[in-house]
């Protein structure tokens, strides 16, 4: 099957990507040929078979009891963008506003 | 000191410890300065060279036998989340990530005593069979600089090939631990899903992501092994499976039934691959092992299944990288659109953005029975082919790859033909089940074969057995350093 660029712009957008027109043409013809070698899928019989999500059986698999977890505060805001006055500062995204 | 430590395996350089003939921090000194030396393969993203050394230094010699792995010099794949260091993943968007808690591979071995030396380079986010989509370029294989050592833990293979590293630790998601052991002359174990704990480990498809050991010889990878695997309550698809036992239990097995899918060595896989491959099988069938050809009838579809689950499974994870509470961030920003898709779109590099891409298109409305239900409908298929197999074999036998390593920049322009690499490696990740890459010979280049040692679930014991009879029989195969 082939993807048409309009189809692809809607991926990005879904994607919070962009791309170039030039990029956006590369895409196109790059997953198209992708998706024509899935299109094989088309010819296997999967009538009254079940989806596996997972490849292993999940009975011996337990859930860990929910408790919280600390972990140190100043580690965390080591990998932070901006700090200001200790707390998370994120640009101003009202566009028109100044900083 | 004239103790060969390239040429020796974990075991022997305890004993060497222990007759004081080395010391850990001679051991951790020597594998660092090398490192250092061959800096031009470009294997390590961070060499932890201090903080090795500190941990080594004083370090008591008389070793109990619980602690087999203890001042061993090992790498671990960028992938791993190591508390309070840097942790990339190879990618702009998290180029100043420092981990804020340990990965459970990281903090077994730690707890072991074993000393993480670096971190190696790998593909970003591990997407990629070549270690060509890096943040922080390509490494080299050792074999031939101008060739890729395969992805997407590249950097680990190299570190293990050219002897940078006693042991590293990979990621193999779809063939990232077994592909780049195959083009660079090494062991690896893809293990059983569930059998090594994920906490830590940065995701790219939670379904099939399992981190694995690499190696220069079988004790070698057994000890890495067993220091990891066991059931972790943070990672709730570990199995509840004591930890493996593996390197205690190395022995000569009786000869048994081997299967081979012959129907998948006709297309595509170079001569010298398929030459060297059966071989292989004449040592087995000469030591009284029966090869039996199998049928695996919806292998052929792995490809397709793989690259629709795993890419979905991909978009989904990454669409954490937002810009806003760590990693990258634009500084060209107009609005909150504008500051997650400038974000992703400059952190990411290309491979990952085609991935997110494809995996945001089979997960869309209209498109997800047709693509994501349907391959995970071929996926049951593609395990049930395999319980079938095991029926009538102990193990199946197939190379590692369709080729040996390729020249850097060759299949870049065209991502199609750089997936199919991946083609006989991903049937395994599907089916959730071990696999080993084992070193089977040369090309006429002089390039390294591998092939793989194909197990049921959690029987990992068998393919090291497999794997140690056959490094027995070529032992010239087995703990070679590419770079002297």
């Amino acid at each position: 099957m082939s993807i048409d660029k309009l189809t692809i712009k809607k991926v990005l957008g879904l994607s919070a990507l962009k791309a170039k027109e030039s990029e956006i043409d590369t895409l196109s013809e790059q997953l198209s040929s992708i998706l024509e070698h899935m299109k094989a899928l088309d010819a296997v019989d999967v009538t009254g078979i079940k989806p596996m999500f997972f490849g292993i059986d999940k009975d011996n698999c337990s859930v860990r009891a929910d408790e919280p977890v600390v972990v140190e505060r100043a580690l965390i805001k080591t990998n932070a963008l901006s700090i200001v006055d200790d707390l998370y500062c994120v640009p101003n995204i009202i566009a028109g506003d100044d900083e | 000191m004239s103790f060969d430590i390239l040429n020796s395996n974990i075991p022997t350089i305890n004993s060497a410890i222990k007759d004081k003939k080395i010391s850990h921090r001679e051991l951790v000194d020597f594998y660092i300065k090398r490192a250092k030396k061959y800096s031009k393969l470009n294997s390590y993203i961070n060499i932890m060279e201090q903080e090795a050394l500190e941990k080594v230094t004083n370090m008591d010699p008389d070793l109990s036998a619980n602690e087999i792995i203890k001042g061993i010099p090992v790498s671990l794949k960028d992938i791993f989340l190591m508390k309070g260091h840097k942790t990339t993943c190879a990618s702009k968007i998290l180029s100043d990530h420092v981990a804020t808690y340990d990965s459970t591979v990281a903090s077994r071995l730690q707890n072991k005593g074993a000393v993480v030396i670096g971190k190696n380079n790998m593909d970003e986010f591990a997407m990629g069979s070549s270690n060509e989509h890096s943040f922080y370029g390509p490494a080299l294989n050792p074999w031939d600089e101008s060739r890729v050592p395969g992805g997407s833990s590249g950097g680990s293979a190299v570190s293990v090939s050219a002897g940078l590293c006693q042991i590293s630790y990979g990621t193999d998601t779809g063939g990232s631990v077994r592909l780049p052991a195959s083009y660079t002359g090494i062991c690896s174990l893809k293990p059983t899903y569930g059998r090594v704990s994920r906490y830590g480990v940065i995701a790219f498809a939670s379904s099939l992501d399992q981190p694995g050991p690499m190696a220069r010889n079988i004790e070698d990878l057994a000890i890495a092994f067993d220091a990891v695997s066991g059931h972790d309550p943070n990672d709730s698809n570990t199995s509840s499976l004591p930890p493996s036992n593996i390197y205690k239990g190395l022995k000569n097995i009786e000869p048994c039934t081997l299967g081979v899918p012959y129907e998948l060595l006709s297309d595509g896989i170079d001569k010298d691959v398929v030459k060297c491959f059966e071989s292989s099988l004449e040592i087995f069938k000469k030591a009284g092992y029966v090869i039996k050809d199998i049928k695996l009838p919806h292998a052929k579809h792995s490809l397709d299944a793989y690259y629709i689950i795993s890419t979905g499974e991909a978009s989904s994870n990454l669409a954490r990288y937002d810009g806003i509470r760590y990693g990258y961030r634009t500084s060209n920003i107009s609005g909150l659109k504008d500051l997650y898709e400038n974000s992703r779109s400059e952190g990411f590099g290309t491979e990952v953005k085609r991935r997110i891409a494809l995996g945001t298109f089979v997960l869309s409305a209209g498109y997800y029975d047709a693509y994501f239900v349907k391959a995970a409908k071929v996926r049951r298929l593609i395990r049930q082919d395999f319980d079938n197999a095991f029926s009538s074999c102990s193990a199946i036998l197939l190379p590692t790859a369709p080729t040996t390593a390729f020249k850097i920049g060759e299949k870049l322009a065209d991502p199609m033909t750089m997936y199919l690499s991946d083609v006989l490696t991903v049937p395994v990740n599907l089916a959730a089940i071990p696999a080993m890459s084992i070193p089977c010979g040369f090309d006429s280049k002089s390039l390294p074969i591998g092939m793989q040692i194909i197990g049921k679930h959690f029987d990992e014991m068998t393919l090291f057995n497999l794997a140690y009879f056959m490094q027995r029989q070529r032992p010239e195969l087995f703990n070679r350093v590419s770079v002297k």
